[in-house]
């Protein structure tokens, strides 16, 4: 399989180049123009049946979509959302991802949902999330840029700003400062990374766009 | 008259610098900034020769195109040269198309503006193809000689269509006259092309350049639009 | 105090190192990321009666002091729309800015709902802000920032106007002049006139609202 990622850091979208019965898994609803050979069909992935499973699940559905032809074919994949798209490659390891921010992967990758801890799970943030492992490629996307820090020590992140992070990294996840900071603050809930690791932040959240629009909206 | 195109971050837009007497048409209200010469008209669309009754009838289909039902005009009142910029609603690329040998026909919203020498036709999709392909019933078709400035949501791609090719909806700009297309299932089955979250999508046939968008705002629309509050209507 | 505006210019972020004891004020909701000896506090800076008059320049009623203590700090700070980031000294001046467009300060400046000049914009439901003194101020836009120097005046439509400098003059005016234009779709545009900075943004929150709104869940008759 072949890959380009045109369009970054505004616009991130990837061209695909499959070669004969090779399979990419995308986003429902990610397709935005292929080859006229090839069909959408989908894939089930893990068995999450619960139902509370699937509600937490939140910004993915547990079905992605499936490209693949015996002929090979072409197709360009987006995520919803305008930013970055990023490639990472999967060698027997792993990598944790926000729900929102996965895009597509080959189907040597395993995705498997992560609690992301209580709080997070009645927030109502929906921030969870999913651990990809395995062998093959993975594309996870930002909304708007996408900064890559190396974490030593501890560190500070709004939890709609985070998008990927290693492994290797602890996360503790919290209201911001005592009770009337969280609720006077403006922000929500943050995560609190110690260790040594990478890890990927996005510079806006969707989240952020529509506390703006609210007292707009008509 | 000149046209520079900003568009080297993520929101493209357009200013439009006009000679005494040179005309300039833009969607309604796409005007952000003016030279305080500017002189602002509202138009109505219709065709060169037609009546009120022509003007209606454009307005109304234009409504359906996701165009509004008028079109501002602009042309320097005081003789001397003025400039107008005009922007999209969205995020996303300015592009501008030379017509004149190809004939463009543009997806409901895509249309921001053209020189006044272009001919702007509103062009009724059929209830099936325009209900479905999630564009608009109604196109705008752009002929003559001059220029045409579309907008996108996120970055603009040019097309080569030499056999065929098939665009999800909502990622359609423009394409040039002569392609046909249909509206189909994405997968072979309905349940394949629901469950992938693809739904319909547009299959073009022929030769001919078919510009598309990056992005689809419905898919951003639908992530916004849940986190906001409900509305009364 | 150190600062870099990263991933400029579409979806600006701006960084700062605060030096131990430094203090920077922020919008509330607008902090991204920071380390972990950067603390906040949340206050009514300048008590009850200018935290009222904020609140009514569309700005919240609290503003958040970000100090760093036991050492140095690194605070990335964003808002909620995506665009650019401006970066303006005051030397004892005074800017008018859109409410929404605040971002940070550092300093002595101080911020409040502005009247003065903003009369007849019940379209946009615009009211301003004022913001004056010494210090380093950091505002946002909607989309790209186009900076005009105008001298004499220069037209923009409502809803365009970021910030302009106190010595431009503001008038509301209607597009068009004829009865047609009146009737079938006139923009309510801004003129400025005099001689200062004004700073333009490339995008409309208002068209934004007014596009998501069939988007927006439907209110149930239960509720």
């Amino acid at each position: 399989m072949k890959f380009d990622i045109k369009g970054n850091p505004a616009y991130g979208e990837v061209d695909v180049d499959l070669g004969p019965n090779e399979t990419i898994l995308i986003e429902p609803g990610a397709m935005s123009r292929m080859s006229s050979n090839l069909n959408s069909s989908f894939q089930r992935q893990g068995g999450f049946f619960s139902a509370m499973f699937r509600k937490m699940f939140g910004g993915e559905n547990f079905f992605l979509g499936k490209y693949s032809h015996q002929n090979g074919g072409q197709l360009t994949f987006a995520p919803s959302s305008p930013g970055s798209v990023q490639h990472y490659q999967l060698s027997n390891n792993s990598i944790n991802i926000m729900a929102g921010s996965f895009l597509a992967c080959t189907p040597g990758v395993n995705i498997k949902a992560k609690f992301g801890g209580l709080k997070a799970l009645f927030s109502g943030e929906g921030a969870f999330l999913l651990e990809a492992s395995g062998d093959g490629d993975l594309f996870f996307n930002s909304f708007g840029g996408i900064v890559e820090k190396e974490i030593n020590g501890e560190f500070i992140v709004d939890t709609g700003h985070v998008v990927a992070f290693e492994p290797s990294l602890n996360y503790k996840i919290s209201g911001m400062g005592n009770w009337k900071s969280t609720m006077l603050s403006g922000e929500g809930l943050v995560m609190t990374f110690s260790g040594v690791g990478k890890i990927y932040l996005q510079t806006r959240t969707i989240e952020g766009v529509a506390s703006w629009l609210t007292p707009r909206l008509i | 008259m000149k046209i520079k195109i900003d568009s080297e971050g993520a929101f493209g837009s357009a200013v439009v610098k006009l000679e005494p007497g040179e005309k300039f048409v833009s969607e309604a209200g796409a005007m952000y900034r003016a030279s305080p010469n500017m002189g602002i008209d509202v138009e109505s669309r219709k065709k060169q020769n037609e009546g009120m009754w022509g003007a209606l009838k454009a307005g109304i289909k234009s409504m359906f195109a996701g165009e509004s039902f008028f079109l501002s005009s602009y042309m320097t009142n005081d003789n001397q040269s003025g400039e107008v910029g005009l922007a999209p609603t969205h995020q996303g690329e300015v592009r501008k198309i030379t017509v004149g040998n190809e004939t463009w026909i543009c997806s409901g919203g895509s249309y921001l503006g053209s020189s006044g020498s272009i001919e702007l036709d509103t062009q009724y999709q059929g209830l099936l193809k325009g209900g479905f392909s999630g564009e608009g019933l109604v196109f705008v078709k752009a002929s003559g000689e001059g220029e045409l400035l579309v907008n996108g949501f996120g970055r603009i791609s040019e097309v080569e269509v030499r056999d065929g090719i098939t665009i999800d909806n909502g990622h359609l700009i423009a394409f040039t006259e002569g392609l046909e297309y249909t509206i189909g299932k994405a997968g072979s089955g309905w349940i394949s092309s629901m469950m992938s979250g693809e739904g319909l999508v547009m299959k073009f046939r022929g030769n001919g350049k078919i510009f598309v968008q990056s992005h689809d705002p419905g898919r951003l629309g639908g992530a916004l639009g849940a986190l906001l509050p409900p509305r009364e209507s | 105090m150190k600062y870099d505006i990263i991933s400029a210019p579409s979806y600006s972020l701006l960084e700062m190192i605060l030096n131990e004891g430094e203090s920077v004020i922020v919008e509330p909701g607008s902090m991204a990321w920071m380390d972990t000896t950067v603390k906040p506090k949340t206050e009514m800076k300048g008590g009850l009666f200018a935290g009222l008059k904020r609140r009514m320049g569309g700005e919240s009623f609290f503003l958040n002091t970000y100090t760093a203590e036991g050492g140095p700090g690194k605070i990335g700070i964003a808002p909620g729309y995506s665009g650019d980031i401006v970066v303006k000294e005051l030397n004892d001046e005074t800017i008018y800015m859109e409410r929404g467009a605040y971002l940070c300060h550092l300093g002595n400046i101080e911020t409040s709902a502005s009247w003065e000049g903003f009369m007849g914009t019940f379209a946009e439901g615009m009211l301003g802000l004022r913001v004056s003194g010494t210090g380093l101020l950091f505002f946002g836009s909607y989309g790209d920032i186009q900076e005009v120097e105008v001298n004499g005046s220069y037209t923009v439509d409502n809803g365009y106007a970021v910030a302009w400098e106190s010595s431009l003059d503001y008038s509301i005016a209607r597009s068009g002049r004829t009865i047609r234009s009146f009737l079938f779709g006139d923009q309510l545009i801004c003129r400025y006139h005099g001689n200062g900075k004004l700073w333009i943004q490339t995008r409309s929150p208002r068209n934004l609202a007014a596009w998501v709104h069939p988007f927006r869940p439907v209110q149930s008759k239960n509720d």
